[in-house]
């Protein structure tokens, strides 16, 4: 699963540190999931979708319909 | 579109933003550092406090059936603390910490349990019998190893 949580991110100027503050969630977890080295639970990529004021899948887009 | 929009409303105001209170709780990664920090001071403060009392069992400054009870008692209270300290140590995790601590944990149980089959068989060529200290001290440093393994995986 790919995702543009980078880009969402840069697009608000936040640090990965401001952002795991959002999710409450650590730095390193912001790191592996825009890394794509992380793909998050459910209720963590609602989470995400919540904090940038979007969908899941304007988020996340999976590999596979590419 | 309606229903494009009502799916995103709907989306949207299923997960609420973490409140204050629990961002806050979790204090973000310096919270989560000084709290890893406290509990790691614990387990080494406890692991301290078992060998003390084993010293001092081993030794003859007591020799009171009672006092030797009551040093023997004192790491098995203490560690009802611990365990506390531990529980509210991984409650404080993200998903993806604990999906380390898991990893880390079945590495550890799955390279103890090969070491102990394998070591039993040694045992029967006239091996000492296997220390069960010197078996928590390798499944701590296999654990500690599993921990490192996850998070260079993950960084």
């Amino acid at each position: 699963v790919k995702n543009r949580l980078k880009v969402l991110r840069a697009e608000r100027d936040w640090t990965q540190a401001r952002l795991a503050e959002e999710l409450g969630v650590s730095r390193q977890t912001v790191n592996a999931l825009e890394t794509g080295k992380y793909d998050p639970s459910l209720p963590l990529a609602f989470r995400i979708a919540r904090v940038f004021g979007s969908t899941i899948e304007e988020v996340f887009v999976d590999d596979a319909n590419e | 579109m309606s229903s494009k929009h009502d799916q995103k409303e709907s989306e949207v105001d299923m997960i609420q933003p973490l409140d204050d209170t629990t961002r806050s709780r979790r204090g973000g990664d310096a919270g989560r550092i000084r709290h890893s920090l406290f509990t790691a001071a614990v387990l080494i403060g406890y692991a301290l406090l078992v060998a003390g009392a084993g010293l001092l069992l081993d030794s003859d400054l007591l020799t009171g059936r009672l006092a030797r009870w009551h040093v023997a008692a004192v790491p098995a209270i203490a560690a009802v603390a611990v365990f506390v300290v531990f529980l509210r140590y991984l409650s404080r995790m993200d998903e993806l910490e604990r999906r380390v601590q898991l990893e880390a944990l079945a590495l550890a149980g799955g390279v103890g349990w090969l070491l102990i089959s394998s070591y039993w068989v040694f045992e029967e060529l006239g091996l000492p019998e296997a220390d069960a200290g010197n078996l928590v001290l390798a499944l701590s440093v296999i654990y500690t190893i599993g921990q490192v393994i996850g998070w260079r995986r993950y960084r």
